[in-house]
């Protein structure tokens, strides 16, 4: 009863998840270029000066916040390469990180206790096991490292093609047009870094499973790895990024069209 | 494109500058190049009532419709 019930959730986030894809489809469609017509290009300009004034805000902090995280990226980066060629030539020096997750086949029978006191049986079946892996672990730990820092590098590139979309919204926002067409591909760019992060995160635990970690035994037992299919919602994230990419799109064409309208 | 503007004749019958027309009209001299140089993709009734009120003429003394082979055979 308990496995029936839980592939029955599991099957309503299933649906959760292809019912977000049928909106997007739905939602993409009706700003699709055959009624391109109908939409109002002057709303932008027939803006309250106090509500201008007040996007103007919203961008400007936006756009600090996207500079302070692309400084804390680029220094993260640099912190990671020194700590690792600290590594190699320093064997007593063990850095924390990069930790390697990997998902783990599970299911334990445990018991939560809640605040009232009552108490109940429950499933665990998904966890992850965390654990250091650097230097001396040879070929895997440079893997491992090599994974770490090209998903700190795709983090940063997201968030460096976000920062140059917001500078050019920035600059363009005293001639009201926010819309360029290098903008189009940033925000696709965007999509295709989150999509190769995702491919990586899925696959990242096949490869430590076939090419290198057996099992792990931990409290008296044996614990399989298994795929991280969790970062498959990473891949829905991708394709609402390439609608939002199609509607900048549209709009940047909506803008063309009004500039030549006399 | 096939509808082609005649803006410029037409100022030059008027002997009136762009330069007038779009204090008269209140438009952008800028758009008034646009329509003038034939790169405007729509036009308001509103602003063709205006230049033709200014100008004392029909819209279709402003615009003109000349197919686009047609057009290949003008310039040859």
């Amino acid at each position: 009863m308990q496995n029936f019930f839980n592939l029955l959730i599991r099957f309503a986030f299933f649906c959760i998840k292809f019912k977000v894809v049928f909106e997007l489809n739905l939602f993409f469609y009706c700003f699709s270029i055959k009624n391109i017509y109908f939409v109002n290009p002057i709303i932008y300009s027939t803006m309250t000066k106090n509500q201008k004034v007040k996007n103007k805000k919203i961008i400007g902090f936006i756009y600090t916040l996207l500079s302070v995280f692309l400084g804390i990226g680029i220094l993260s980066i640099i912190f990671s390469i020194i700590l690792f060629f600290l590594t190699l030539f320093k064997p007593d020096f063990k850095p924390f990180f990069p930790v390697i997750d990997v998902p783990v086949e599970i299911m334990e029978e445990a018991t939560i206790e809640l605040k009232n006191g009552s108490s109940y049986n429950i499933l665990i079946d998904e966890a992850y096991f965390s654990f250091n892996v650097d230097n001396p672990y040879g070929v895997a730990g440079f893997i491992n490292y090599l994974y770490f820092i090209f998903i700190l590098i795709i983090a940063f590139y997201i968030i460096y093609q976000l920062w140059k979309i917001f500078r050019s919204i920035r600059i363009s926002l005293k001639d009201e047009n926010p819309f360029h067409q290098k903008n189009t591909w940033r925000i696709r760019k965007i999509a295709l870094a989150m999509f190769i992060s995702a491919i990586l995160k899925i696959s990242y635990p096949l490869f430590v499973k076939f090419l290198w970690l057996k099992k792990i035994v931990a409290f008296e037992q044996t614990f399989n790895i298994r795929l991280n299919l969790d970062a498959s919602v990473d891949l829905f994230w991708a394709l609402i990024v390439l609608v939002v990419a199609e509607i900048y799109r549209i709009g940047s064409e909506i803008k063309k069209e009004q500039e030549l309208t006399i | 494109m096939p509808i082609i503007t005649n803006l410029n004749n037409i100022l030059i019958k008027r002997n009136m500058s762009l330069t007038e027309l779009s204090e008269k009209v209140n438009i952008t001299i800028a758009n008034l190049s646009i329509l003038k140089s034939g790169k405007a993709k729509a036009v308001r009734f509103s602003t063709l009532e205006a230049i033709c009120e200014v100008l004392d003429c029909k819209p279709g003394d402003i615009l003109d419709y000349i197919p686009e082979d047609q057009q290949d055979q003008n310039k040859i």
